[in-house]
């Protein structure tokens, strides 16, 4: 096929089959992968959230996708839910801060009708004004019409009820200097209440473009009609000449410069933390593969450290939960550890975590063997179904930046020991790099 | 999908091709009704300690081998799930075998202070706090109203020797072992199974039924005065699976607030006037009974708003019943649906499969459910809203005080 620029072929864990990588003549990728099953799952996974935006139009990347879903040409508001509900589909997007990504699980038999009108969706969308509603003053009258813009706003009140969510909004603002990555996804309800539709249009057009998308298609398909389908069923509108949106300087921050804490309060009875770190970009891949085993050995488990330390091993623990986490950012990971405690014991939990950060930097040979399974188990979770391998494969082609890197994932893990894991800890996670955020009664 | 008794012991089986991982869930059930808070306890202590292993030997020599064990106390039964590597399959077994044999609920006490602690964590979240005083007020009287607040009030007087009473009939209960895997050598693995887990041999116990009641709704208002949104639950106790009226409910779930982003309540109350992020309804079976609840979260001043949306779109069923192909789409809505959370991974066939037999449920029910569903009709649905959703609710309304003057 004349459009097809290029094929990649790549070992990817778990599948009987090569995945293919084809990126067409105008920049858009497919991947096809195929699996065993009675459903199929298509998403399209655009390089843009919000990193992509300013203290101007934070919240737009998010404010778009929900748009994304109010009528084409072809289909009015709400026939894309309906009809592919209705045949049985599991249909939804979501946001963050590196990608946007809109997928469609169905009941392999309605491929054909899926992909068209989610490729439809995907190109061109009529974001009406009368489904986005009109722009209101938060802070005065309620709008005359209450549409998409006050549903948004919905979301970021729900937000503002979730205690983790505001110890993690509080960390981001101080672990980054400058990177947008110090923003929320979701934006304020000042921006989105006043965003008007030419902005949030202005978005798409800079950033919906063929380059910045990848097609992913995961089940039990016939290869040339999936190629010929997405190829003829993604028609991109040329935009002509028009003022493209510039995103922010984005110089990455791998290390927390000034690490700082900040305590909030909220009507709660017990106490929120939030420890934060900074790390390189996941493309070092070994780097980034060591983290997800210290967080697996830190906090992951009823056996991790953090467990066994603070509740299992303590007679009456003022720890009620704790964990860690890892996740991958294009332009560098972030790490976290989570302590939901008793509030008056705030500073023997801060001394408790830190004398644990300290300790980590020794590692013992089981500790990593258990972390390397661990590892192994969750690779071959995530592959049990086509959503969930889609979403994976998303994820390393948008994030990572290479899907070759979902391959050499399981390779590498076995070539790391206890000294390059010792180093990463002592380099990454020690406790003065932490930016920490705390939520605490009101007294 | 195979139902054995294989050396006395019930076994159903469902063998998927090319998957690494096996999914074994057990079963365990018992008609004698523990004090509040046993069945809670003994499901936080089974993994707490052996005759010769401490919690932290069990928890490590399981994740050592990336085995995911975990106790599941439900009102209905007790619910252990293993999910492994098939090469770890043995060790994860002879693991389970021994903690549910010898476990000595020594740290019965530190659970105690655990769970009060987590359940008053808990209730920090809005949601959280709302959905607790929801099914607690929903099914007072009958054990599915018996809350973590709710066991909170008495968790005091458990003793251990409750904690041991309470196993040992569950132990001389209703069992099944519940496997889904890539394993083919049938007779190896059921070897492996039932002499690995021996304590799972059948006994033939009679299914007892105790229906919930169906109370008359109350309204219960809490007050928090720093939430940013109202949490607003509302339902009603209703028939449920095995019975003429499940399929019905079923398909009115997908039609009014169950299929996603198109149902009514989400389409009216989201999409047009913009009063929710999440609005929803669900169909929740349960061995006794079921319920169907009405769900949304929305600014508090949009309180009256959102219940008489409820009103409203309930009423419209039976004055707007659904054209053939919204009751059509809804029906299949409910099939992809029930494929997509119920049969795509080895774990979730297990849990489905295991559920049946506990439950007292024939294993073909699903199949039949899903034929009833697509023969559910528009005059079906109307009589489903009329005899249950048109009764007076249990709604629960969580926001600042203000707010709760309605």
């Amino acid at each position: 096929m004349e459009n097809i620029l290029n094929i990649e072929e790549v070992e990817y864990p778990y599948l009987s089959q090569k995945v293919k990588i084809y990126t067409f003549k105008n920049g858009h990728k497919l991947v096809l992968a195929h699996k065993k099953s009675t459903m199929i799952n298509i998403s399209t996974w655009v390089k843009t959230g919000s990193i992509n935006e300013n203290d101007h139009n934070n919240g737009v990347s998010h404010f778009l996708e929900h748009l994304m879903f109010k009528g084409t040409e072809k289909y009015k508001a709400g026939e894309f839910d309906k009809t592919l509900e209705r045949k049985g589909g599991i249909i939804n997007a979501a946001t963050w801060k590196d990608y946007t990504f809109y997928y469609v699980t169905i009941p392999t038999e309605h491929f054909s009708l899926a992909l068209h009108m989610h490729a439809d969706m995907m190109t061109n969308p009529l974001i009406p004004d009368n489904e986005i509603g009109p722009t209101f003053d938060i802070n005065g009258e309620e709008p005359k019409e209450k549409r998409e813009r006050c549903v948004v706003i919905e979301e970021i009140r729900m937000g503002q009820d979730a205690n983790w969510r505001k110890v993690y909004n509080a960390l981001n603002a101080i672990m980054y200097e400058k990177h947008p990555y110090r923003r929320d996804v979701i934006g304020t309800k000042e921006i989105i209440s006043t965003i008007p539709r030419d902005e949030i249009f202005r978005y798409y057009k800079s950033f919906y473009t063929p380059s910045n998308m990848t097609t992913v298609i995961v089940g039990d398909f016939d290869e040339d009609i999936a190629i010929k389908s997405v190829l003829d069923e993604f028609k991109f509108q040329d935009f002509g000449e028009f003022d493209k949106l510039t995103p922010d300087e984005q110089i990455p921050e791998t290390k927390i410069k000034n690490p700082k804490t900040v305590i909030n309060n909220a009507h709660i009875n017990t106490g929120f933390m939030m420890y934060g770190f900074l790390a390189n970009p996941p493309k070092n891949l070994k780097e980034t593969i060591a983290l997800d085993l210290l967080t697996t050995i830190l906090g992951e488990g009823k056996s991790s450290r953090l467990n066994t330390n603070l509740i299992e091993n303590v007679k009456e623990p003022y720890v009620y939960g704790v964990g860690a986490s890892h996740y991958q950012l294009k332009d560098g990971d972030c790490f976290l550890i989570d302590i939901n405690f008793d509030a008056n014991k705030k500073d023997e939990v801060i001394k408790d975590i830190n004398s644990e950060l300290d300790k980590l930097q020794t590692i013992k040979k089981e500790e990593l063997e258990k972390a390397k399974k661990f590892a192994k188990v969750n690779f071959a979770q995530e592959s049990e179904t086509v959503s969930a391998t889609g979403e994976l494969i998303g994820e390393f082609m948008t994030v990572f930046g290479n899907l070759e890197l979902a391959g050499q994932y399981l390779k590498m893990l076995d070539e790391i020991d206890v000294d390059y894991l010792s180093q990463i800890a002592k380099t990454v996670l020690a406790k003065e790099n932490a930016s920490i955020s705390i939520l605490m009664p009101e007294k | 999908m195979k139902f054995i008794e294989f050396n006395n012991t019930n076994i159903v089986y469902e063998n998927i091709e090319n998957t690494p991982r096996t999914a074994i869930y057990l079963y365990l059930s018992t008609e004698k009704q523990a004090k509040e808070g046993v069945h809670t306890m003994l499901g936080n202590l089974l993994l707490q300690g052996t005759k010769t292993k401490t919690a932290e030997e069990i928890a490590t020599e399981l994740e050592n081998h990336g085995i995911e064990v975990t106790v599941d106390s439900r009102a209905d039964f007790l619910k252990v799930s293993i999910i492994c590597l098939d090469e770890d399959l043995e060790f994860a077994l002879n693991s389970v075998n021994d903690f549910m044999l010898n476990s000595t609920f020594e740290t019965l006490n530190k659970e105690i202070f655990k769970f009060k602690n987590e359940t008053t964590a808990s209730m920090d979240t809005p949601s959280a706090k709302a959905s607790d005083a929801y099914y607690k007020e929903l099914f007072k009287g009958h054990k599915y109203g018996i809350t973590n607040t709710k066991i909170l009030e008495t968790i005091d007087n458990v003793t251990i020797e409750d904690v041991k009473n309470y196993q040992k009939e569950l132990l001389t209960g209703r069992k099944i072992i519940s496997v889904a895997t890539g394993i083919k050598d049938e007779e190896k693995l059921f070897n492996l199974l039932t002499n690995s887990l021996s304590f799972m041999q059948k006994n033939d116990i009679e299914i007892k039924y105790n229906p919930a009641p169906k109370n008359k709704g109350n309204l219960i208002k809490i007050e928090k005065n720093d939430a940013k949104q109202a949490q607003i639950f509302q339902g009603w106790v209703v028939d449920g699976i095995n019975t003429p009226d499940c399929a019905k409910l079923n398909v009115l779930n997908s039609l009014l607030g169950g299929a996603g982003l198109s149902s009514r309540l989400f389409v009216e109350l989201r999409d047009k006037k913009g009063l929710a992020y999440t609005v929803r309804s669900s169909y929740k079976t349960l061995k006794d009974g079921a319920h169907f609840t009405l769900y949304i979260g929305t600014e508090p001043k949009n309180i009256k708003k959102s219940l008489n949306g409820f009103k409203t779109e309930i009423q419209r069923v039976i004055d707007e019943p659904p054209t053939d192909i919204e009751l059509q789409g809804a029906k299949e809505n409910f099939i992809g649906r029930y494929k997509y959370f119920y049969t795509q991974t080895n774990a979730q066939i297990a849990s489905v499969n295991g559920w049946n037999y506990i439950t007292g449920l024939d294993f073909s029910c699903n199949e039949k459910l899903l034929d009833e569903v697509m023969k559910v009709t528009k005059e079906d649905i109307i009589e489903a809203v009329k005899k249950y959703l048109l009764a007076e609710p249990t709604t629960v309304v969580l926001a600042p005080k203000e707010y709760l003057d309605f």
